[in-house]
């Protein structure tokens, strides 16, 4: 009899341990974004807010970056063990150079999510119109960079490159007249294009040898890959849910979107045309040997990677089917 | 100078031999923390690409333009508010909250103004080397020893004899110091401008390193920054010594 007790005591304790350590089993992942209020940087808040991350046992504790330079910085380092919405040539620049990071998937294939703006009273009114015209980018080899110079060779223009920096300073310099068009990306500066302050004069998607090329990428820590790599596959399938839940369930998102960005939902609906779910796709990375060369070119690297380089820059855990 | 008297050039040296230690002992991530001899070779880098002379000229007389103006408008403004002493009182808790203040996130503002120019960064650099010029400029105006006034006046030496001989050169270890805080501050404030806006010498030069991951070539120009600003001190040092009373 009291052999018997002891067995189910001891079973019962063994049922509240395993219990237990289900109920406390969230991994928690550290990730950093640039670019905050972005349709496709917010896909992990939105996840979050569904309780898609939680299915998955997964705490995320998510910052924001300046952008990419720092957000590269922040998973060398391990500040964060994933980094999202990184320039694919400022990554490979990063790889090439020591820094101990992997391509954990694609983040934005094409540039539909780029506009070009000019003052509401400006005489430019497409791309075409924009010789002897100065049109603002944020620094070489950036994705504003990139569409603007295919754009130009494409529609045959010659404008003046002028570095304006990050979007705020950019529409600074273009109210101000001392640049003819800058750039920006959905939603920011909708809002003045709706109040009449600016318009649209051409946007990232006309860009033809852009629309295949995945410019940003996801990136890990690859010390904290190979150590978490069940993590990782729980992450990007509950990542992948989240893209997908996003498009099933647009009121949801939408409504989301304007509460991140302080935006009304009328505002957050015109964001969607500029990010097909396409561009969203977590594999492949496209055009990986165009972004190379557009590395050499922007001389972030002097040559480009070797074939084992290529190879080894990739640790892509999840697939989706 | 001072700075490589043998205890300090001993300090450095061992610091250095530390950080090289450190690096290659993978203590630190070297691609993070690069070993001081690949900030050295970094040097090199970017001195073949036309990025550390040129760039360093212009940072600096960007922040030494600033100084000047700042000099110019706060040396007067300080002798003035010296001999004004309820104008004095009045604007001395302004003048050191102003001081505290972080002006250079009013870059939007003087972007729109004066455009994203040399203009903005001289401008912005000579709003923040004023107010140290200003507040030292005052305080050593008012702690001139009476002693030295009593003999002025016991020589009979008009009041331009007295400020000429005697209250200015007492002034001037205090106008150095301001003008030496106002001289570091206005560099910090040209390098960090020309970081943000992407414009300029070595901050910009800085910034577009970072953002191409080159760390040891970044790296390199933050050294230069640093040699340049311990050149610019010693100077001012040296320039001090001539001005000060024997």
């Amino acid at each position: 009899m009291i052999r018997r007790t002891l067995v189910t005591l001891a079973l019962a304790a063994a049922v509240v341990a395993a219990s237990s350590i289900a109920a406390r089993a969230d991994d928690t992942i550290n990730v950093s974004a640039g670019q905050k209020g972005a349709w496709d940087e917010m896909v992990m808040q939105q996840g979050v807010d569904a309780g898609i991350f939680k299915k998955e046992h997964i705490d995320l504790n998510i910052s924001y970056t300046a952008g990419g330079p720092d957000t590269i910085v922040a998973v060398a380092t391990g500040g964060a063990d994933m980094g999202f919405g990184i320039g694919t040539t400022a990554v490979i620049a990063a790889f090439a150079k020591g820094a101990p990071i992997k391509i954990a998937s694609a983040s934005f294939t094409g540039a539909s999510d780029l506009f070009f703006y000019a003052k509401i009273d400006s005489p430019i009114n497409t791309y075409k119109d924009i010789t002897g015209k100065s049109i603002g980018f944020t620094r070489p080899g950036s994705s504003s960079f990139v569409a603007e110079h295919i754009l130009a060779e494409q529609e045959n223009v010659q404008p003046s490159y002028v570095a304006t920096g990050e979007m705020a300073a950019t529409l600074t310099q273009v109210m101000s007249g001392q640049v003819d068009v800058g750039w920006s990306v959905v939603p920011v500066n909708l809002d003045l294009v709706a109040k009449k302050q600016l318009k649209i004069i051409g946007h990232g998607s006309d860009a033809k040898a852009l629309q295949s090329q995945t410019v940003r990428v996801n990136i890990a820590n690859t010390k904290w890959l190979d150590a978490h790599r069940d993590v990782a596959v729980r992450f990007w399938r509950a990542y992948a849910a989240s893209i997908d839940w996003m498009y099933k369930n647009p009121n949801l998102s939408l409504a989301n979107l304007a509460r991140y960005n302080g935006i009304t939902v009328d505002e957050a609906k015109a964001v969607l045309p500029f990010y097909p779910q396409k561009a969203l796709a977590l594999y492949p990375v496209s055009s990986f040997d165009k972004s190379i060369n557009d590395a050499v070119s922007f001389k972030f690297i002097t040559a480009p990677l070797t074939a084992d380089q290529q190879k080894a820059i990739f640790d892509i855990v999840f697939v989706k089917k | 100078m001072k700075w490589f008297a043998p205890p300090a050039a001993i300090a450095f040296i061992v610091a250095v031999a530390l950080l090289e230690g450190a690096a290659r002992g993978g203590l630190m991530p070297a691609t993070v923390f690069p070993a001081p001899s690949a900030i050295a070779a970094g040097f090199g880098d970017i001195a073949r690409n036309g990025e550390l002379v040129g760039p360093a000229l212009i940072t600096f007389g960007e922040a030494l333009a600033a100084t000047l103006i700042g000099a110019v408008i706060g040396i007067p403004a300080g002798i003035a508010l010296a001999r004004s002493p309820s104008f004095g009182r009045a604007y001395e808790s302004w003048l050191g909250g102003l001081f505290a203040a972080p002006i250079v996130l009013l870059y939007p503002l003087f972007l729109v103004v004066f455009h994203r120019s040399s203009a903005t960064i001289i401008i912005m650099g000579a709003i923040t080397a004023v107010l140290p010029i200003i507040i030292q400029t005052r305080t050593g105006m008012l702690l001139v020893p009476h002693v030295l006034n009593a003999v002025g006046r016991s020589f009979n030496a008009t009041p331009r004899q007295a400020f000429w001989l005697i209250a200015f050169p007492a002034a001037v270890p205090a106008i150095v110091t301001g003008i030496r805080l106002a001289l570091i501050y206005s560099l910090v404030n040209t390098i960090g401008l020309e970081f943000l806006i992407d414009f300029g010498g070595l901050g910009r030069v800085i910034s577009d390193l970072y953002a191409q991951y080159d760390i040891p070539q970044m790296y390199a120009g933050i050294v230069t920054i640093v040699v340049l600003s311990l050149v610019l001190l010693w100077l001012l040092d040296r320039a001090e010594r001539r001005l000060r009373p024997a």
